[in-house]
């Protein structure tokens, strides 16, 4: 009887020894886009040195009198910042919500504009450029359109009968599809000298344009939807085991897929209205953290937020400057990431059952 | 007796089709371990699943501790009664220790994580069925048998009264289906009430002290192994010969005869 609080020795050590990988993975896992932060502020076409940075970062907290010159404070604070942490941002944000989604339709290929919110925001985006709205008006257009576009799928499904899940995600596919038609129209009738061009460099994704009121307006969807999706992590194992098995562990999978669809969606949308459609990150990041830590979501959504914004980042900071113009992110996402991906599949992957 | 689970005038069907059952009445005990037989498509499993409120009937009334389960709320319900399903499939490759933990999910808040007392009792509940020692291990990499078994953990893990099992035999080898049998026998001794569905009449003699025949629709015979498992009524249910032998004092078997 006694031995039996008592674990045995090589038990524990073993214990031991794998919560030890365990957090120092996950420290690994975080300190890279924190070093990759500070980096980026150095990288541009205008020269400048760590020390400027520190300088112009650090006098706005300490009131130290400087010298630097206001085209630094510049460079640093209105356009290396907003750009660095919107890249942050945006590829977080579209990682934590693939990560979710996936494990939410307990489906591998689901990525997080499955239920059709970037091809509602890429209307919304090109509707708005059409009438020629500002920016501001463009991602107040994006952001609503996508969430309208979800809204549609989700009481599409709500009609159909059978599987709920399968008929959302084929519903998201018709909505996103149609979606998809009315922006070709929009293309179509607009002035293939001014118009289209932005639009169809909107459609590739890129984070030339942002500034801090952009990110400033897209805070509290993006606050929201990170906080409910992090405290729902242990949930989200639950769910992920099938509705019957769920249900039957007392979960209410309808209120619970609901949630983490209206947080995805608030997510997805509020990245896409910034950046323009992004794909690839939201369905590979998932995969690749999936097979660091593991499917348990009460580690892979802090590592997908942690590595999907490293590796936005990361791709932003070539995009700016790697050639002599700037490359449309949502080119490169893929063709960094693709190759990567199947390098990786290449190694084996245990992380879905054969 | 106390009647932990009383099934009055239970009627089903799918969308007002034709009715997948009806006319099904039965009580369990405390320690009671019911065998649900009967030929594929009678509709057992669409029963169990009405038992533990992931289906619901047409009309009639389903009753735990005399309260409607239809009336109880999810995680209450999820409290009282265990259910592991029939074909397992899952996408995601979970260790063993995490699967067993999320039967504590009726258990923790919707945003709450499984703390040091519910990886305590996963673990427990590991260690009394003696694999403890797959704790680490992939959950989509160890056998059927094994991953019976940790199914079976993690409902020890919700603790609840009441024990659900839709064919808890049917994708294992021989020694792993007698072995699943021995556990339930533990598990009804230790005080849980169980209702399993089955293709085999003869692990009625091995597991249940209560057994149903359904057959087109509804409860065809109910009672006693001895008194239900017989050539007769195994004829009418399989439209097979069966013998029903005596092998020892405390052992019949139920043995099918040639088709001529």
């Amino acid at each position: 009887m006694g031995n039996e609080t008592t674990p045995t020795g090589p038990e524990t050590a073993e214990q031991d020894h794998k919560t030890i990988k365990e957090t120092s993975v996950m420290s690994i896992l975080i300190l890279f886009p924190i070093i990759l932060f500070f980096g980026s502020f150095l990288i541009g076409r205008y020269p400048v040195s760590p020390l400027d940075v520190v300088i112009a970062i650090g006098s706005v907290f300490i009131p130290i009198k400087t010298n630097l010159s206001p085209a630094i404070y510049t460079i640093v604070w209105d356009i290396r910042l907003p750009r660095i942490v919107a890249a942050m941002i945006v590829g977080a944000a579209l990682s934590i919500s693939g990560a979710s989604f996936q494990g939410t339709f307990q489906n591998p290929l689901v990525s997080p504009d499955i239920l059709g919110v970037s091809m509602g925001a890429g209307f919304g985006a090109s509707l708005a450029i059409l009438i020629g709205f500002s920016p501001f008006g463009i991602q107040v257009f994006a952001f609503s359109f996508g969430l309208v576009a979800v809204g549609l799928t989700y009481f599409l499904s709500r009609n159909f009968r059978g599987n709920t899940i399968l008929m959302m995600v084929l519903g998201g596919i018709a909505i996103g599809a149609l979606f998809a038609a009315f922006t070709s129209l929009i293309k179509y009738v607009s002035d293939p000298n001014s118009k289209l061009p932005q639009i169809v460099y909107w459609l590739m994704g890129s984070l030339s344009s942002v500034d801090s009121s952009s990110i400033l307006m897209i805070i509290v969807p993006i606050i929201i939807g990170f906080t409910i999706l992090l405290l729902l992590r242990w949930r989200l194992n639950v769910l992920s085991m099938g509705d019957d098995e769920a249900r039957a562990l007392g979960v209410d999978t309808n209120k619970l897929r609901i949630i983490v669809i209206v947080c995805c969606t608030l997510l997805t949308a509020a990245s896409v209205s910034i950046s323009g459609i992004i794909g690839w990150i939201g369905l590979v990041i998932p995969h690749v953290c999936r097979m660091i830590v593991g499917p348990d979501h009460r580690r892979l959504l802090p590592a997908t937020i942690a590595l999907g914004a490293f590796f936005l980042l990361f791709v932003d900071d070539i995009c700016r400057t790697a050639f002599p113009i700037e490359i449309p992110l949502g080119i490169l996402t893929a063709i960094i990431g693709a190759p990567f991906f199947v390098y990786l599949l290449n190694r084996g992957y245990g992380g879905w059952s054969s | 007796m106390s009647e932990i689970i009383k099934i009055k005038d239970a009627e089903f069907s799918y969308n007002n089709q034709k009715n997948i059952f009806q006319d099904v009445n039965i009580s369990i005990e405390k320690g009671d371990v019911l065998c649900i037989l009967g030929p594929n498509g009678t509709g057992k499993s669409t029963l169990v699943k009405c038992i533990n409120g992931l289906l619901k009937l047409k009309s009639g009334e389903i009753l735990l501790n005399e309260k409607d389960v239809y009336s109880i709320n999810k995680t209450d319900l999820a409290k009282a009664i265990g259910y592991i399903p029939q074909l397992h499939h899952t996408t995601f490759a979970f260790s063993v220790l995490d699967v067993v933990l999320m039967g504590r999910a009726p258990h923790l808040s919707l945003t709450s994580v499984p703390g040091k007392k519910d990886y305590k009792i996963a673990e427990e509940s590991l260690k009394s069925l003696d694999i403890l020692h797959l704790r680490d291990k992939n959950y989509t990499q160890i056998s059927g048998g094994e991953r019976q078994l940790v199914l079976i953990a993690r409902v020890l893990a919700q603790q609840p009264h009441v024990l659900l099992l839709d064919e808890p035999t049917s994708h294992l080898d021989f020694g792993n289906q007698i072995r699943t049998l021995d556990v339930i026998n533990k598990l009804s001794k230790s005080g849980l009430s169980v209702i399993m569905t089955s293709h085999f009449p003869d692990h009625a003699f091995l597991s249940s002290n209560k057994v149903a025949i359904m057959n087109q629709g509804t409860i065809m015979e109910m009672g006693t192994p001895e008194n239900v498992v017989t050539e007769n009524n195994m004829k009418k249910a399989y439209g097979i010969n069966v013998k029903i032998l005596e092998v020892d004092e405390n052992r019949k078997a139920c043995i099918p005869m040639r088709i001529k």
